[in-house]
């Protein structure tokens, strides 16, 4: 690897834009070319497959449900792909015409607009299923969280790149990070949004451990969670019973789906329950693209957060193995375009917005496999909602924005 | 911001940066393998069956009840136990809940269906609550086998409401006994899941209950039809076959109420048994067992039981378990599984063997002076002045017990047991009856087989047998000497009437010649003349056996076994009743008429005509009103009859019987002219232990007709009126016939 060259290949930031001009001053002809070649060829052919199936996915998912609920099969598959086109002609602008300094510009303020609009949903939100995270906006849902949660690791990262040397620094260091990300997990967590919290959480560990803040800071945290969680499902149970009622019903319901199944349990555990069975009747070959007999009804809301199980279902084992290769991929090539990229700026951005996207997908996975308890996570690019692909894949482009500005720095 | 210190410091960090990003990557790739690792273990393993549970979610499969098998009588018409459309309501919690979004609401609907079902099927309310709340499923049942009015109002309550999609009506079946006790204990009973419990019902159930079929549909969560590669079948149930007993429904009536009147006269502490079997094919033609019970209500107890059940004392405990004890009695067919001791009867057997073996002839001489010594035990002759010196024919019409024993001594054990084996008591009988029980009968060999043992078992004591086994060894007499198998099925029909199987039992052996069974049979013939029936030769043996397993001294058993006719026998009949408190307990006064009452029906009904020589002149009365009192009275007169004149009037008004009544030989005649009244002013006199005569010229001469019964070929000796169906001292209209029942006194034992 060329971890030598590194150090050469990432020069200060104030030198870049001449740079960069001056190569694009002189692409001549070849610029239209190269425009088409320079980002990273590997990471735009995941993300489109990626899109590609999720599309079809959200097609097969939802036409039962559709035609149940609004008499035309095509109801989310039509909605889903005019996002599709939408958000994959964004991402090619963005990937094509982003300068990334932009973004740091904007960093702060869009970070501090986004927590507005988070503090605002839940008084001038649409509550769906008892829980107001939606802006509604021209007939399109709109939730603030996912807008959230960029602005978050764009901030991280605009003000971990400008205080690098600082950050093996508690006080200096860590606790400005604290400061930076709590506001962003209080707003999450007055939606009762539990799922963005703990991504939120997630992603602010991640950018940490990047800062290269002392391990040991870290250490003390997952250890001190660790030692929290087993306490409390292990000898002190009863005391979250006691407190924390939602959260030790949430638990009950992990532990065993199939006792919640009912009306008079509750019912909390029917969509885990239908989600184990639609991924078990898969097989390792499936049952074949539209072939699911969960998403008739059984598995509710088959299109949002469980898509993933249909998935299982239709396709099998094998399925999954292809898509998880491709989540794969997409971790690698995020990585790749990290460690190529032309500063620290640069690297912590790539490395937050393919974190956000990995551990999103591997929570979703531990979700529809219960493997921990539910919470409402959607698996990017498959779980349907039109706003927040639309997000995702304009995220995509700042990547592979990133990836150009590597391309283009190296020669 | 210093370029050079940012610099120096760049140089370190990024590379930290670059591998905590590979760390972080190898992190993330762990988390991915081990989540493939969890989607195998669900998808390759599938731990928890879920495949299953899933296919059980969106296949519901409707099992289609097989139609039961009918039972027949034996014209293959008469049906005894058909299966009857009957309807179940059950209820859809999965569309209550599908119908509104609100949980109030879904409440508030539970509730009222649970009010309202309950209301009309008087099932527990919170029951129905409580399935009500299971939010998937769709079938629920909340009452089986409605009643018509309860399926009405359910009708009702679902159209009034709109409950169509909630509350459902299944159709299925229900068996239905016709007759209620009829031939209950051979037709027997089957639990609600189609499923034979005793009797045919047990014995057949694999050819009556048939195959049910099944509906396999697959269907999402809304009800619709699934296209996917889940397919809907339909197998339809298969009937099960119709069994033709050999129960000849006639017979069996008339068996039924001859044992209820035997019961009621004889007040047994044990039941009243009968059987009548074809002597050459073992089709049991009836088996009647009394006290009975309702076979449409089988854990109800009788009547009969009842009283018994209401008179007993004890803890809550102990009235439970002996109602389970009654119940398994009464249920109990004692036709095959009550053993008994089958007395004087069985010397048809001994007899059967000696003659057989030639140990014997029908000049051989005994001497009976009323008892013999057998190795110091001393037993009686029933008659204890001793019968004196009688030849072989005389010893057994006179149930001689010393000649008998004389006669088993004839035999020897060896031939006894092998006999006793031959005619079948060592085995069951081999029928097709539920519940045949084992005879009791010590070996053959050692101490247990000495000559007191002989002795005893030679005129039927000391052993046990069922009715079954014995009706089956003495019919092998009666029939030349095969021994049949008796049974009560004769072939399986399907619903077209198509004979898919007949059963067909071949005797199992010939025990004894055909010279034997003629000359055992002509010597009996006519020799109980309580068992016989004007117009006709029956050949009769009638037993009373001690029961020597009650703590009581005078329990018997008394029976009576008969064959008809007796030129050629074609049925045997077996009565036994156990234990009768009512006086009387000779077989011959008590067996014996209920053979006799069952033969007057059943020998008609089977097309055998009298021989009609000791028939009396019957006459018919014709309509004298309107005539000439005069013309009227020598009419009368002509037919040999006595006539009566009430009033002075020229026409005759009325008349006493009515026209059209039978008058057998002697009779009287009322005629009322003019004003004259009819009055109830003759007072029957009692004519309990009159002889015939007797008892015929009284009635006669207080302006009575009688009629009688158990007159046999019109010989008046030694017989006695045992009962008058108008009781004496009552007063009734002049003419009214007076039924008289005589019975001889015979003590044939």
């Amino acid at each position: 690897m060329n971890e030598n060259a590194n150090p050469e290949t990432t020069p200060v930031a104030e030198e870049k834009p001449k740079k960069a001009k001056k190569v694009r001053a002189s692409g001549g002809q070849n610029r239209i070319y190269r425009l088409i070649g320079e980002v990273d060829r590997p990471m735009l052919i995941v993300i489109i497959a990626l899109v590609c199936i999720g599309s079809v996915m959200v097609f097969s998912a939802s036409y039962a449900v559709c035609k149940q609920r609004f008499g035309d099969s095509y109801y989310f598959a039509r909605r889903q792909i005019i996002f599709v086109i939408a958000g994959l002609i964004a991402m090619g602008l963005i990937a094509k015409l982003l300068d990334y300094r932009v973004l740091k510009r904007f960093a702060y303020i869009g970070y501090v607009g986004a927590l507005g609009l988070n503090f605002l949903v839940p008084f001038a939100g649409k509550t769906v299923n008892g829980a107001t995270r939606w802006f509604v906006i021209f007939g399109v849902e709109f939730q603030p969280s996912e807008l959230l949660k960029f602005f978050l690791v764009l901030a991280l990262s605009t003000y971990i790149s400008n205080h690098y040397s600082e950050m093996r620094s508690l006080r200096r260091g860590v606790l400005p990070i604290l400061l930076l990300t709590a506001p962003a997990a209080l707003a999450t967590l007055i939606q009762n949004h539990m799922s963005a919290t703990i991504i939120i959480l997630l992603l602010m560990a991640i950018m940490l451990w990047l800062s290269g803040t002392k391990g040991f800071y870290l250490g003390v945290v997952a250890g001190a969670g660790v030692l929290g969680a087993t306490v409390l499902l292990g000898p002190a149970r009863s005391l979250l019973e006691r407190f924390v009622p939602q959260v030790f019903g949430r638990l009950e319901v992990w532990r065993d789906p199939f006792s919640y199944m009912t009306y008079t349990t509750g019912g909390k555990g029917w969509q885990p329950a239908q989600s184990l069975y639609a991924i078990s009747s898969g097989g390792f070959w499936g049952l074949g693209l539209g072939q699911s007999n969960q998403k008739h009804g059984f598995l509710p809301e088959p299109q949002n957060d469980y898509i993933f199980a249909i998935l299982c279902e239709e396709l099998g084992y094998f399925g999954v193995l292809c898509v998880v290769a491709l989540y794969g991929v997409f971790a690698y090539r995020g990585y790749h375009i990290s460690k190529n990229s032309p500063n620290r700026f640069c690297s912590l951005l790539s490395m937050g917005i393919t974190a956000q996207v990995v551990i999103q997908t591997l929570l979703n996975f531990a979700v529809v496999t219960n493997s921990i308890p539910s919470t409402g996570i959607s698996l990017p690019f498959f779980s349907y909602g039109g706003t927040s692909l639309l997000i995702l894949l304009a995220e995509m482009g700042i990547l592979l924005s990133i990836s150009r500005y590597s391309f283009i720095e190296q020669n | 911001m210093n370029t050079a210190k940012n610099t120096r410091s760049a140089g370190a960090t990024a590379r930290t940066m670059v591998i905590r990003g590979k760390w972080a990557l190898v992190f993330i790739f762990a988390a991915m393998l081990a989540l493939c690792v969890r989607f195998a273990y669900l998808q390759l393993y599938d731990p928890g069956n879920y495949r299953v549970a899933a296919l059980n979610q969106y296949t519901s499969s409707v099992t289609i009840d097989a139609r039961r098998g009918t039972i027949y009588a034996s014209d293959g018409t008469t049906a005894l136990a058909v299966s009857a459309t009957v309807y179940n309501c059950f209820i859809s919690p999965y569309d209550i809940f599908d119908s509104s979004e609100d949980n109030a609401e879904i409440n508030a609907l539970i509730n009222k269906i649970a009010d309202g079902l309950s209301g009309i099927l008087s099932v527990d309310r919170n029951e129905i609550i409580s399935k009500a709340g299971k939010t998937t499923s769709k079938y629920q049942m909340i009452k089986k086998y409605l009643s018509d009015s309860e399926e009405a109002a359910i009708r009702e309550y679902i159209k009034e409401n709109d409950y169509e999609q909630i509350i459902h009506l299944e159709e299925t079946t229900k068996r239905v006994y016709r007759a209620g006790s009829f031939a209950a204990h051979v037709i027997g009973f089957s639990g609600s899941d189609n499923q034979g419990l005793s009797g045919i019902e047990y014995t057949y159930d694999r050819y009556l209950r048939g195959t049910p079929g099944r509906h396999m549909r697959a269907t999402d969560a809304y009800g619709k039809d699934l296209e996917t590669g889940v397919k809907s079948t339909y197998i339809p149930a298969q009937n099960g076959l119709n069994v033709v007993t050999t129960i000849d429904w006639k017979i069996q009536d008339t068996v039924e109420k001859c044992i209820r009147m035997a019961y009621e006269e004889n007040k047994p502490n044990g039941r009243v048994t009968a059987i009548v079997m074809d002597v050459n094919n073992g089709e049991i033609l009836a088996m009647g067992i009394y006290p009975s019970f309702d076979l449409n209500n089988y854990n109800k107890l009788s009547d009969e039981y009842q009283k018994k059940y209401d008179t007993f004392i004890g803890t809550e405990e102990e009235r439970a378990a002996y109602k389970t004890n009654l119940l398994y009695e009464m249920w109990n067919n004692t036709a095959v599984s009550q053993t008994y001791e089958p007395g004087s009867t069985f010397k048809i057997i001994t007899s059967a063997m000696a003659l057989e073996e030639g140990a014997i002839t029908l000049d051989t001489h005994f001497n009976c002076r009323g008892s013999v010594s057998i190795g110091g035990t001393v037993i009686h002759c029933h008659n204890i002045y001793g019968h004196g010196d009688q030849t072989f024919p005389e010893a057994l019409v006179n149930s001689c017990n010393p000649a008998f024993i004389k006669i088993g001594e004839a035999v020897g054990y060896k031939n006894f047991n092998k006999y006793f084996e031959e005619f079948g008591y060592n085995k069951t009988s081999g029928s097709d009856i539920m519940g045949e029980a084992s005879s009791i009968y010590y070996g053959t060999t050692g101490i247990y087989f000495g000559a007191v043992e002989l002795a005893a078992y030679s005129f039927g004591q000391t052993f046990k047998v069922t009715p079954i086994q014995h009706i089956r060894a003495v019919s092998a007499v009666a029939n030349g000497g095969d021994l049949v198998v008796p049974h009560v099925v004769k072939a399986l029909v399907d619903d077209q009437g198509n004979v898919v199987k007949s059963f067909d039992y071949e005797p199992d052996r010939q025990v004894i010649s055909k010279k034997t069974s003629d000359t055992i049979c002509e010597i009996l013939t006519d020799s109980t003349k309580n068992a016989s029936v004007s117009g006709y030769h029956i050949i009769s043996k009638t037993g009373t056996s001690e029961k020597r397993d009650t703590k009581r001294e005078d329990d018997y058993i008394s029976s009576c076994v008969s064959f008809a006719p007796a030129a050629d026998p074609r049925i045997a009949v077996l009565v036994t009743v156990d234990d009768p408190t009512a006086g009387q307990y000779f077989g011959s006064a008590v067996a014996a008429p209920v053979v006799a009452n069952i033969l007057t029906e059943v020998l008609p009904h089977m097309g055998i005509t009298p021989s009609g020589d000791s028939e009396k002149q019957s006459i018919k009365l014709e309509d004298y009103r309107n005539s000439k009192t005069e013309d009227a009275k020598t009419a009368i007169e002509s037919l040999g009859l006595k006539c009566v004149v009430k009033g002075n009037g020229k026409r005759v008004t009325e008349q006493m019987p009515r026209f059209d009544t039978v008058i057998n030989g002697e009779g009287v005649v009322v005629l009322y002219t003019d004003n004259s009244e009819v009055k109830p002013d003759v007072k029957v006199p009692n004519l309990i232990n009159s002889s015939p005569n007797a008892a015929i010229k009284s009635l006669i001469n207080s302006n009575l007709n009688v009629t009688v019964t158990g007159i046999f070929n019109g010989d008046y000796r030694n017989c006695k009126v045992v009962s008058q169906s108008v009781p004496a001292g009552s007063y009734v209209t002049p003419g009214t016939t007076v039924e008289l029942v005589f019975r001889y006194e015979e003590a044939i034992e």
